[in-house]
């Protein structure tokens, strides 16, 4: 043994926590171990110290303040008890953020496909192999169904591109969305008051 | 900590909760008489401010008090108290982060003497009692606050690392470290002191 391995074993002794075999092995230790011998001394004396002094004497008139204070306010349910204080969600949240991610997922998958498609890269096999390994053949090799999902959202990419009221709408969304996610984070991280006692 | 047969003690516990839940404003003050000093001694060695820990203090009575309907009349009251005490002075230490509440000790505040001297010693003793606290504060307030409540908890109510770890749901090996590490701390910070 150390005196590394023997300074928690020192505390298990004055704690009176220590098995009977951990303590052969320290006493064994601290017959040879000079340093050891002090420092079991400083933490005896550090002991005494602590239960004296960290038990505080309160000031003298704390105890009836406290019992006149919560006597009359014992039927105060306190804010802090509530479940929550975050914002009820209105329905208008959820659409925003499902019409958000729906703008968003849309788009970027629309603009991709579609980018895709014109350098005749067939990227929507690699969302449909199921190995997920990407397969980058030409439009020539796509099936009848592969196309018409092509050119639906081509169609969809162009409305998106073309059309400044449906971005309007999907800046609408996001903002919305935006602005109610940092609104729940803020007041979940804001300090609760209690302003019942 | 679960007996078959309650003590002696905990049944005049018991009986001292069965009168307060009763609306007994006189059971109610042998409580917080019985118990201020050491709720108190948590507090403000966790916060190290006077005005503070005592309104805590309330807010910790009046959670006692709200929740007397669930303690069990079986088991001892001091640790049940010592963990409401010890949660809610964890929830505040976390509210009062945005707060600029001062963490430090401040050596010349007055406010704190009444807190921290023996009023029965005598003014030499008392100075010298006052600085040896002051220092011992300064020093647990340098802890993690893991550790300053290990450590509070186990010298205001001498409770052992198995009944400090059901306080805070803490294995007892980890309490024992924590225990070790911050008398290791405060050990260093007041070898003059010792």
């Amino acid at each position: 043994m150390n005196c590394d391995q023997a300074l928690p074993l020192i505390y298990d002794l004055v704690d009176a926590d220590i098995s009977a075999n951990d303590k052969l092995l320290l006493e064994e230790h601290l017959a040879n171990c000079e340093a050891c011998q002090e420092t079991l001394k400083s933490i005896e004396s550090a002991e005494k110290f602590y239960q004296k002094e960290v038990l505080l004497t309160p000031a003298s008139d704390l105890s009836d303040r406290i019992t006149t204070q919560v006597w009359s306010q014992r039927n105060v349910v306190l804010l802090s008890d509530k479940t929550s204080t975050r914002p009820t969600k209105s329905i208008i949240y959820y659409l925003s953020a499902i019409a958000a991610s729906f703008a968003i997922t849309f788009y970027l998958v629309g603009s991709l496909l579609v980018s895709q498609a014109i350098s005749k890269i067939d990227f929507l096999a690699f969302f449909t192999d199921k190995n997920l390994t990407p397969n980058f053949s030409t439009l020539g090799e796509l099936n009848e169904t592969n196309v018409e999902i092509l050119t639906l959202l081509a169609k969809a990419n162009s409305l998106f591109s073309n059309s400044s009221t449906v971005k309007a709408l999907a800046a609408i969304f996001i903002l919305a969305s935006l602005q109610f996610t940092l609104n729940y984070l803020l007041t979940q991280n804001k300090p609760k008051q209690d302003k019942s006692l | 900590m679960n007996e078959l047969e309650p003590t002696p003690k905990v049944q005049l516990e018991a009986e001292l909760v069965a009168q307060i839940l009763k609306d007994d404003p006189q059971a109610f003050a042998q409580l917080v008489k019985q118990f201020h000093k050491r709720v108190y001694s948590i507090t403000y060695r966790m916060l190290g401010n006077v005005a503070e820990a005592e309104d805590l203090c309330q807010e910790i009575f009046l959670r006692i008090y709200q929740n007397l309907s669930s303690y069990d009349p079986n088991l001892p009251l001091a640790p049940w108290i010592c963990r409401i005490a010890s949660n809610t002075t964890i929830n505040h230490l976390k509210r009062r982060t945005l707060k600029t509440v001062p963490l430090e000790i401040n050596f010349n505040n007055e406010e704190k003497e009444r807190s921290i001297v023996d009023e029965r010693a005598t003014p030499e003793q008392a100075l010298i009692e006052s600085h040896r606290n002051k220092k011992l504060q300064a020093a647990i307030l340098s802890l993690p606050e893991n550790y300053r409540l290990a450590f509070t908890l186990k010298y205001v109510e001498n409770l052992t690392s198995e009944e400090i770890g059901e306080i805070m749901n803490i294995p007892r090996n980890t309490i024992k470290t924590w225990l070790v590490r911050a008398r290791e701390v405060l050990r260093g910070k007041l070898i003059d002191e010792l």
